[in-house]
C-alpha cells in the first residue's frame, strides 16, 4: 500500500516536471531563437527552464530527478535539436543534461553544510536547532536559485573545458545570469498571472 | 509518505506571498470577499445575500459597494420586483 503511494507520487512528481521543463523551454526557445543562433551560443541570458529545475528539486525532491534528466534530454536532443541549438555529440549531452540536473541537488546540500536545510530532501541529519529552508517564503527560493545558478555555470564551465568543447569564461558569467534571470521572471510571471485565482482567501 | 497535493499548495503559497509582499491585488480581503460573493451569484446579487454570504455589516458591505462601484467593477440598480431593493451586478 504504502509502495503504491509512493509509486503514484513518484509518477505524479516525474509527469508534473517533465511538462513543466518541456514547456519553458519552449517558451524560452520561442523568446530567444530569433536572436541567438546556434552559431555561437554560449548559453542563454534568460533562461527561464532553471526555473523547473529549481522548483521541481525543491518542492518535490529527488523524485523529480529522472523526469528532469529526461526532459533535459528530450528538450535538448528533440526540440533544440530541430531549431539546430544542439551543437553537442550524445555523450556531452548525457553529460551536460547530468550536472544540469544535480545543480540543483549540490547547491542544496553546499547550502545544507552552510547551515540551511530543506525537509523534502533526504541524508540530513536534523537536530532541533536545524534552520529549515521554507518553501513558502520566495526569498529562501531565489536564494536556492542563486547558489543552484552559481553551481550549474561553473560546474558547466568546468565540463567544457575538460572536454575541450569551451574556454570562453564568457559562458560563465551568462549561465549564471541566464538562470537567474530565467528563474525570477518565471515565477513572478506565474505570480502575476495566477494571483487571480488565488483571490478568494 | 509525502503529499503531491501539499506540495503543490506550498508553491502555491509562495506565489501568493509574492503577491502580497509586491501589492498586486487591488482589493482588500474584505472587498474580494463581497467581490466574490457577487461574481458567484448568477446574474444579479441584492445586497442582503452579500450581508448573510460575506458576514460582513450593512454598513461595511454598502461601503465595499460604493469603492467596487467607483471602481467600475459593478454597478448598482433598483430591483424592479420590490423598488426599495437595491440589486448589484458585476460590470467587467
Amino acid at each position: 500500500m504504502k509502495s503504491l503511494a509512493s509509486l503514484k507520487y513518484f509518477l505524479e512528481v516525474s509527469v508534473t516536471t517533465f511538462v513543466a521543463f518541456n514547456l519553458l523551454y519552449v517558451i524560452w526557445l520561442f523568446f530567444i531563437i530569433s536572436y541567438e543562433t546556434a552559431s555561437g551560443f554560449n548559453g542563454s541570458i534568460m533562461y527561464v527552464p532553471h526555473a523547473a529545475r529549481v522548483l521541481t528539486i525543491c518542492y518535490f525532491g529527488v523524485a523529480a530527478v529522472p523526469a528532469l534528466f529526461a526532459a533535459h534530454i528530450f528538450c535538448t536532443y528533440v526540440i533544440g535539436g530541430f531549431y539546430g541549438l544542439n551543437s553537442l555529440e550524445f555523450i556531452d549531452l548525457l553529460g551536460t543534461s547530468f550536472l544540469s540536473t544535480i545543480c540543483v541537488l549540490i547547491a542544496l546540500y553546499a547550502m545544507a553544510g552552510l547551515g540551511f536545510k530543506l525537509r523534502t530532501l533526504p541524508f540530513y541529519k536534523f537536530t532541533k536547532d536545524s534552520v529549515y529552508l521554507d518553501l513558502s517564503n520566495h526569498k529562501h527560493i531565489i536564494m536556492v536559485t542563486v547558489f543552484s545558478a552559481a553551481v550549474h555555470a561553473l560546474s558547466i564551465y568546468v565540463y567544457n573545458y575538460v572536454r575541450a568543447l569551451s574556454s570562453n569564461p564568457e559562458m560563465f558569467v551568462r549561465f549564471f545570469v541566464g538562470d537567474i534571470l530565467g528563474t525570477l521572471v518565471t515565477i513572478f510571471t506565474l505570480s502575476f498571472m495566477l494571483f487571480a485565482f488565488f483571490r478568494e482567501r | 509518505m509525502p503529499d503531491f497535493k501539499k506540495r503543490l499548495s506550498t508553491f502555491v503559497q509562495m506565489l501568493r506571498n509574492i503577491e502580497d509582499e509586491f501589492k498586486l491585488h487591488l482589493l482588500t480581503p474584505n472587498e474580494q470577499a463581497v467581490f466574490y460573493t457577487i461574481l458567484k451569484s448568477d446574474d444579479v446579487c441584492n445586497i442582503s445575500k452579500i450581508v448573510d454570504e460575506s458576514g460582513l455589516s450593512r454598513s461595511t458591505v454598502y461601503k465595499i459597494l460604493r469603492k467596487l462601484e467607483e471602481n467600475s467593477l459593478i454597478e448598482a440598480l433598483q430591483s424592479e420586483s420590490d423598488k426599495r431593493e437595491s440589486i448589484v451586478s458585476l460590470k467587467v
